[in-house]
């Protein structure tokens, strides 16, 4: 019984568990009612992954005008970065594309003020922008790179995609200690594969234009997790 | 803050929603009492997951309540705007109905 309720998510449970588990006590337990609570936890974890999908909604709430710089670093990273690929790369133009104007609506709205730093926003904002990254197959270069030399190139993609997926997915489910931690490793990861494409074009294995716009483009990443990854008790710093 | 949504959907006949708003309309009820009251006035009796699911709805549109208890069954009640909500809903369904079982008669 308890195994069927920790299948909710985790604020849910927070908040109804004790009663549910009173309800199926009075109840008891039948094969349709394990069918209606596996499809009752099922609706939920929907429902909140898609209230994450929504990027119109990572872009609404309250004013929110103390964006650091480092959101607008990102920003401008992350623009330069997507738009050398776009121009100088042609083999995934929708997803170099994609990039570049997500970035650049997020940025937009974070020079202008308008985005909101709430726990709900951040967390759709979070879902939406791993989202495109994983229509974006240029930021996989680095493992695809190095997954060839192993022979294991099909695994890099999903192995990226799932990393995504599991923290876009399980930010609402985590409490905000793990979703920080996390982030900073995740953070960790993008950082990584930024300096890795700088030694690879420093050394002359990768040439100039995409290598440099894949490192700005994880180095962007890298630098917007540490929002995101806030909590309403570490509220933004006031730019100055 | 997100703002909560201040519009309500409309609910349908078969929605467990507006079933378990009718269960609390004449008092508050926990989740069993309300299975119960269902299964009365309507024959069917949501599971558990579903129950619970409207129940979470109902609450976040703001329709219902939870009231204090020492026990685990947490009783809800109906809210003012449930109340005003309920109330709606009713009426445009018993226009329907009149409306339907005219147009029945004369055709």
């Amino acid at each position: 019984m308890k195994f069927l309720i920790r299948l909710y998510p985790r604020a849910w449970r927070e908040r109804y568990s004790l009663e549910l588990e009173a309800l199926l006590k009075d109840e008891g337990l039948t094969i349709r009612g394990v069918a209606d609570l596996l499809m009752g936890a099922a609706t939920l974890h929907l429902q909140n992954a898609w209230s994450r999908i929504r990027i119109g909604a990572a872009f609404s709430g309250s004013t929110f005008r103390t964006l650091p710089t480092m959101s607008k670093l990102a920003f401008f990273l992350a623009l330069f970065g997507g738009t050398l690929q776009w121009v100088k790369n042609g083999v995934s133009l929708a997803g170099f594309g994609a990039l570049t104007a997500t970035w650049a609506v997020c940025g937009i709205k974070l020079l202008l003020g308008r985005a909101s730093t709430s726990e709900a926003t951040q967390a759709r904002l979070f879902f939406s922008l791993s989202f495109f990254l994983i229509l974006t197959a240029s930021l996989w270069d680095l493992p695809a790179m190095v997954a060839a030399n192993a022979k294991f190139q099909p695994l890099s993609g999903p192995t990226t995609m799932s990393l995504i997926l599991a923290l876009g997915l399980g930010d609402g489910v985590w409490s905000p200690v793990e979703r920080k931690r996390r982030c900073q490793l995740f953070m960790l990861g993008c950082l990584f594969n930024s300096a890795a494409f700088a030694v690879l074009v420093m050394l002359g294995i990768m040439s100039p234009f995409p290598g440099a716009a894949a490192a700005c483009s994880w180095l962007a990443v890298a630098v917007i997790f540490p929002l995101l990854s806030r909590t309403p008790s570490q509220p933004a710093q006031a730019s100055t | 803050m997100v703002k909560k949504k201040s519009a309500v959907e409309p609910l349908r006949t078969s929605d467990p929603g507006l079933l378990i708003l009718i269960a609390v309309a004449d008092g508050p009820k926990h989740g069993y009492a309300m299975l119960n009251e269902i299964e009365t006035l309507a024959g069917v009796r949501p599971g558990p997951g579903t129950l619970y699911g409207a129940i979470t709805r109902l609450e976040e549109q703001g329709l219902i309540e939870p009231l204090e208890s020492d026990d685990r069954r947490t009783p809800y009640q109906l809210t003012p705007e449930g109340r005003r909500h309920l109330g709606t809903q009713l009426r445009t369904m018993e226009s329907l109905a009149r409306i339907g079982t005219r147009r029945l008669a004369t055709a």
